[in-house]
């Protein structure tokens, strides 16, 4: 069945229109949240909640917008109202905030990736982790995503010269935070 | 172009966003500027780690979390029944209280149509006023003054 076809039957409420759209977008959703929250059941739990807030909303989403873009602004949302709600908890509890650290995902290279590279992906992760949401979010969706600055632009709700300031910006930080990681060894 | 101005452009231009005026104009700096060119391979280095990242997939268990999830939704459908209900409830109510209104004006009617008006006509004549009602503690009073007298 074409997918303008699935997505009309999701609107009007079809159960199996909405499972068939859970199975064409649970990876990109998933990967997106797993990298968005270090937590890994966060991760899935965020992932979860965009497809059930999805089903909620369908009636908001109009075909002006491509459906992963609506989708991806869903999974955004998700993630930090997850994110604020972390930071709410861990002011409080400590063992919370312990166990996030310990909890932080690696970027998880493939295997047949050289020493070297592998050395520069870990310095990769940590500057990746130590973005703001607000840049580390247009950096997934570009580069793991391969999302255009139009798409990034229309998930965010922002102009697409904001998306290339915050790309400028993120790949600044990452440089400059990969840089002083290298020195500190 | 400056390197200033071509420093911003370089992370477009990896990523192919950069409009075809503003390529020309980059390239032909990038050609004569080495500090710009190795910023440029600094990027590309970059944006190449990304191509070795790991993708997650979501649990096998995902869907049908999803669905089941999906399935306990509370149903919101508009339905036309209740509405017809709540219109029904609210015309009922109006009849009510116009029914009230209507039957008071007739029990009034009922009950003294004939002093009806001459009632009115009391209640606005000067002649039906009395300063000093007999039972008002006015009268007693100008009776024990004139007692006095």
């Amino acid at each position: 069945m074409h997918e303008n076809k699935v997505i009309e039957n999701f609107i009007n409420g079809d159960p199996s229109a909405a499972s068939a759209l859970v199975l064409e977008y649970q990876d990109r959703i998933f990967n997106l949240c797993r990298y968005m929250l270090e937590n890994p059941q966060d991760a899935e739990d965020a992932a979860q909640d965009t497809f059930i807030k999805a089903f909620q909303s369908r009636k908001s989403y109009s075909p002006d917008a491509t459906f992963y873009t609506w989708l991806y602004r869903i999974a955004v949302n998700t993630c930090l109202d997850h994110k604020r709600k972390f930071t709410l908890r861990s002011l409080f509890l400590s063992d919370d905030k312990e166990a996030h650290i310990n909890n932080i995902p690696s970027l998880a290279p493939s295997p047949e990736v050289a020493y070297a590279t592998s050395q520069s992906m870990h310095a990769l992760q940590n500057a990746l982790n130590r973005l703001s949401a607000k840049l580390r979010v247009v950096i997934i969706l570009n580069e793991l995503e391969g999302l255009s600055y139009e798409e990034i632009a229309e998930v965010l709700d922002v102009s697409v010269g904001t998306v290339k300031s915050r790309i400028f910006r993120a790949r600044d930080e990452l440089r400059k935070n990969m840089k002083n990681s290298t020195e500190q060894k | 172009m400056r390197c200033s101005k071509a420093g911003k452009y370089l992370s477009s231009y990896i990523d192919h966003e950069l409009d075809a005026q503003k390529v020309v104009l980059l390239e032909s700096h990038l050609a004569q500027c080495e500090l710009c060119s190795e910023e440029l391979e600094q990027l590309r280095q970059l944006k190449g780690l990304f191509k070795h990242v790991q993708s997650f997939s979501a649990p096998a268990s995902f869907r049908s979390k999803v669905t089941t999830q999906l399935e306990n939704l509370p149903s919101k459908g508009f339905s036309l029944f209740p509405a017809f209900i709540r219109i029904a409830e609210a015309g009922a109510f109006v009849l009510a209280i116009a029914a009230g209104i209507m039957s008071g004006g007739m029990l009034i009617n009922a009950i003294a149509p004939q002093h009806k008006g001459e009632q009115v006509m009391a209640a606005l004549s000067l002649e039906t006023f009395e300063a000093l009602p007999p039972d008002s503690l006015g009268r007693a009073y100008l009776a024990v003054m004139e007692g006095r007298r």
